[in-house]
Parts: C-alpha cells; sequence; structure tokens
C-alpha cells in the first residue's frame, strides 16, 4: 500500500524475492543504500536463494593489486585487432584483524565459485567474498601424520603453491563428490620443504583429503596471472 | 451451479466492485482460503488492494485462467503475453503488484512482478525512490563501504 510519502514498505520476504533475482554485482552496489541492505546482502537467506545469472568477470593481479578486468572483443574479428584490455576496479582488500586502512600486499590470487583465494606477501591466507565485502584469514593448513600420530602444518610460503582453478572445478565437478563444495578449498602443493611431490589438498570444515595425483592431471597446471572471476552470493565457512 | 454462484465480487480498497468468474478470481489463494471458509458471502473486501492495482490483477488471472482452462495459447505466447503486461508498467505500479500479488497469494504474478522490478531497477536512487529507506550509516561507515564496493560500479 502507498504511504504518505509516495512509497511502499516492503518485508524482508519481498525484498528477499526481488534481490535474487539481480545480478550480484549490482547487489554489491546496493550495499550502501543502508545498513539493513548491507547487511541483507550478506544475509543466509538471500545468499541460498539466490538465482540471477553469472556474469562471468575477469581479475588480475598486477603489483600485489587485484583488479577487474574488462576485455573488449568488438571489431576483433571484422578488423583483424588484438581484443583490447582495460583495468577497471581495484578490488578494497584489507586485514581483517587490523584496523589499518592501509591495502594488503597479495601476491597469489585464485578463484572458486565467487570467493577470491589470496595468498598476501607476509604468507597469510585470505578468503574473500567482493561481493559482501566479507574478508576471512584462513589459518595453516593441519594435516594429521600417521606415523609419527602428529598434526603437522604445511609450509605454506607462496612459491610452494601452484594452485588452478580449471584443475579446482575439474575436480569438484567430476573426480570427486563433495558433500558440500562450497566449504571446500583445494590447493596443488608441489613441493614440501623443497621436496617434489604431487599431493591434492582438499580441505573442508571438518576433514582434510589428500589425494595423490601422480602427475594424471599436471597439465592443468598452468600459472596464470588473468583469472575468470564469477561474483555470487557464496558465503565465506572456512573453519579450518 | 447456477449462474449467480459462479460469479464473485472483488471490492477493492477505495470501494470499487469488480464482478469476476469465480474461477478467475481463485487463483488467489487468499481467496481461495476465503471461499473455502465460507467466511464471506459473495462479496470480498480486499483491504491492501486499490481499484487501480485490483484492475491489473484480475486482467492476469483472466488470461491465466483462459489458457489453464481449455489450452488454446501456447505457454510460450503466455509468455509473451506476462513480458508484454510488465513491460509498461512504471516501478511505483509494479511495487504495488508485488504487495498485491503477495497479499493475495499469487505465485506466479509474484514471481513475475519480482523479476520484472530486477530487472528494470539498476540504481540505487529508484530503489531509493519507491522503497521507504532511510540512509543510517555514519559518514564514516558509508565511506568504509563505498570504497569497499566501488570494484562494482562501472565508470
Amino acid at each position: 500500500m502507498m504511504n504518505k510519502r509516495n512509497t511502499v514498505d516492503l518485508s524482508k520476504n519481498l525484498l528477499v524475492e526481488i534481490l535474487s533475482r539481480v545480478p550480484a554485482i549490482s547487489l554489491a552496489q546496493f550495499r550502501s543504500i543502508s545498513k539493513g541492505w548491507n547487511a541483507l546482502v550478506k544475509d543466509e537467506i538471500l545468499s541460498k536463494k539466490h538465482s540471477a545469472l553469472r556474469q562471468s568477470l575477469a581479475i588480475m593481479l598486477i603489483n600485489f593489486r587485484v583488479y577487474l578486468v574488462s576485455v573488449d572483443f568488438r571489431g576483433t574479428q571484422e578488423n583483424n585487432v588484438a581484443p583490447s584490455r582495460k583495468l577497471t576496479r581495484q578490488f578494497s582488500l584489507k586485514d581483517p584483524l587490523s584496523d589499518s586502512s592501509e591495502e594488503v600486499d597479495i601476491c597469489n590470487v585464485f578463484h572458486c565459485d565467487g570467493l577470491l583465494l589470496l595468498i598476501t606477501k607476509g604468507g597469510q591466507f585470505l578468503v574473500c567474498n567482493p561481493v559482501s565485502g566479507e574478508t576471512k584469514l584462513s589459518y595453516p593448513l593441519l594435516s594429521f601424520d600417521f606415523s609419527t600420530g602428529r598434526f603437522q602444518t604445511h609450509s605454506l610460503l607462496p612459491h610452494s603453491l601452484l594452485y588452478s582453478d580449471a584443475a579446482l572445478s575439474v575436480i569438484r565437478e567430476d573426480k570427486l563428490c563433495l558433500p558440500s563444495p562450497n566449504k571446500v578449498l583445494v590447493y596443488y602443493d608441489n613441493m614440501v620443504n623443497m621436496v617434489p611431490n604431487n599431493i591434492l589438498h582438499i580441505v573442508g570444515e571438518d576433514r582434510h583429503i589428500q589425494v595423490d595425483i601422480h602427475g594424471s592431471i599436471r597439465s592443468f597446471f598452468f600459472f596464470s596471472f588473468l583469472l575468470s572471476y564469477v561474483p555470487t552470493l557464496v558465503q565465506i565457512q572456512v573453519c579450518i | 451451479m447456477s449462474k449467480s454462484e459462479k460469479k464473485i465480487v472483488l471490492k477493492s480498497l477505495d470501494n470499487e466492485a469488480f464482478e469476476v468468474e469465480k474461477a478467475v478470481a481463485l487463483q488467489s489463494q487468499t481467496i481461495w482460503v476465503m471461499c473455502e471458509d465460507k467466511c464471506v458471502g459473495n462479496e470480498i473486501p480486499l483491504e491492501n488492494v486499490t481499484g487501480q492495482i485490483l484492475a491489473k490483477v484480475i486482467d492476469y488471472c483472466k488470461k491465466h485462467a483462459v489458457v489453464d482452462g481449455d489450452g488454446d495459447e501456447s505457454s510460450e505466447e503466455l509468455k509473451n503475453w506476462d513480458t508484454e503486461f510488465t513491460k509498461n508498467m512504471d516501478q511505483s505500479t509494479l511495487f504495488n503488484m508485488i504487495l498485491a500479488a503477495n497479499y493475495l497469494n499469487i505465485k506466479s504474478l509474484l514471481n513475475l512482478t519480482c523479476q520484472a522490478v530486477a530487472d528494470k531497477t539498476k540504481t540505487i536512487d529508484e530503489f531509493h525512490t519507491f522503497l521507504n529507506i532511510e540512509n543510517n550509516f555514519t559518514p564514516e561507515e558509508e565511506a568504509q563501504i563505498c570504497q569497499e564496493n566501488l570494484w562494482a560500479f562501472d565508470d
């Protein structure tokens, strides 16, 4: 019903009905409407109901900063010109444990289902959803060594990691049935203490699976700074 | 069933009366429950819907009742009709259609109108214009959010 100011009051349920059909990138903009809207974009109900078409974007890591990149293919076929690439906006990435407004230096970035896994210069793992603006620190991964009966911490130095979202999606969708893919991180550790290995780590909320890939999917591993990024409302659930 | 029993009168908030086939009105779960409970006579007061909006809701229900009844029109044609139906509605009408579809509990109309608003409303200002929202951020909080979501805006 219209009220005095000629506006309508919608209940949360109705707002969710509308916003679940709005692309995630627009929802990122709507966070600045009010505190309530900012909370709604991070809300689990909207995250689960969100069904808008997913837009595919590209991100790039340059000088320790993550940028959104737009690639323009117009005229490439007729005029035989190379596609033009334009850096648009920089993602604002802060240390979640610090009050500092300084940007964190990022030396590696990976994407899975709308979440960015970022490795900072200091060797920290951050998981970030740029749409909701949430950033969480992911703690160093632990694995259980049956021979010694002890937990051990993996070396997480950036140079020891190679990671590919291409391999990640292959594994997630075809090779292994994981009960809840949104809650899983996968990374490829090709060197432990300078000894080569081919172990793929699949880390979920309450388990850590190591898969020896015997080089079988090695061809998928390549290092690229241009990644596809598909904004989603997936919530960060990393409790390792 | 006599002819009069097949008709039902819907009365809007502003006292406009619409006589419609019962089959048309019963697409509203709210009206269906009212009729089932026999808590109303042949005239149903709808206290949350204006005559202007109710007329549009009835248009929608008539179209969908006919198709469900005799199956003359393909679902493709119906989809096109739905698109045309919301195409020329202004934002204010659409928001009020959402409220009416929700109150009358007509799921397909709610889906249609929510999708239309999601497709048409592109800017923050449009939501501010039609929804009763107060920007309750402190200047510092607003500056922080604006820095965080800057990437999502076009140049």
